[in-house]
């Protein structure tokens, strides 16, 4: 009866343990790339991108400059069917400069575009908590 | 006593006669015939009789004068920015072959980590028109996909 007690509660216990991980919530904010009206739009958080199970999901923005007279930033995306999203500033405001230096692992990045020119028109940074 | 009066009468009559001298009201007697004419230009100009004023002349002296505080103002704008350096003959080589590489490097439609590493090798000898045209041409061939991108992460 011990024995039997026993087993039915390791089982129960594994098949627990598989129901919750199977229906493990997805990971919040995937990169999403969506175009229209002459607009590109990107979308999404750095660990939704790193953790994602396709392995082909990116996002993120990085800031040049020739130490002399001028600076850029560009931001870029793919989404986990491989479209991707491109763009560049190369007259970034100093809020644009400062936010893109606090990103970090909880950001979440949204920026949009212009198809024709290729150039930046939004970027937006947001960090917290439930971004992870 | 007399040896002291006669100096101090003498001198007294001496700095008398200094002071009337001088005295504006002696030192030249008053021009009657001084216009305004005179006054506005100084006594230099043709001569203005009060009923016939020579137009004339007073058109060319009024240019004249506008000229010259047109000059005067024209002195005082601040000197626009000089002009960017000039490149070198070796720097505008270096550019065309810039130039050249990227637009080889966009036209080939494939973006890796080799045209990454050397579109930015190229991309700091460009001047900064070149630059902005050469990344926007990167920016609209990813995003037309003309360019496929087999990097992961940033194209630059």
């Amino acid at each position: 009866m011990n024995k039997l007690a026993i087993v039915t509660a390791l089982i129960t216990s594994l098949t627990a343990t598989v129901g919750a991980y199977a229906g493990a919530p997805p990971l919040r904010n995937p990169v999403n790339i969506f175009t229209a009206n002459g607009s590109s739009l990107a979308s999404g958080t750095f660990d939704a991108a790193r953790h994602s199970s396709d392995s082909v999901q990116y996002i993120g923005c990085s800031m040049a400059t020739d130490t002399v007279s001028s600076e850029y930033v560009s931001c870029f995306a793919r989404n986990s069917s491989g479209a991707t999203a491109y763009c560049y500033s190369s007259s970034p405001t100093l809020a644009t400069i400062e936010a893109l230096a606090g990103v970090n692992r909880t950001s979440y990045i949204f920026f949009k575009l212009n198809t024709t020119t290729g150039k930046c028109t939004e970027i937006t940074i947001n960090d917290q908590s439930t971004n992870l | 006593m007399t040896r002291i009066l006669v100096p101090c009468i003498l001198s007294l009559t001496v700095g008398v006669a200094a002071g009337w001298k001088l005295h504006p009201a002696a030192a030249a007697p008053i021009d009657s015939k001084l216009t305004p004419e005179h006054v506005l230009f100084g006594g230099h100009s043709t001569p203005v009789n009060s009923g016939n004023i020579d137009m004339s002349a007073m058109r060319a002296m009024i240019h004249e004068e506008l000229r010259s505080a047109l000059a005067d103002s024209s002195r005082d704008v601040p000197s626009p920015k000089p002009a960017p350096k000039q490149a070198t003959p070796e720097q505008l080589a270096q550019q065309r072959n810039a130039v050249e590489t990227i637009d080889g490097l966009v036209a080939g439609g494939v973006w890796g980590e080799e045209q990454r590493r050397t579109f930015r090798e190229k991309l700091v000898a460009l001047d900064p028109e070149q630059r902005e045209h050469a990344l926007q041409q990167l920016t609209t061939g990813i995003n037309s996909g003309t360019i496929r991108v087999t990097v992961d992460g940033s194209p630059l």
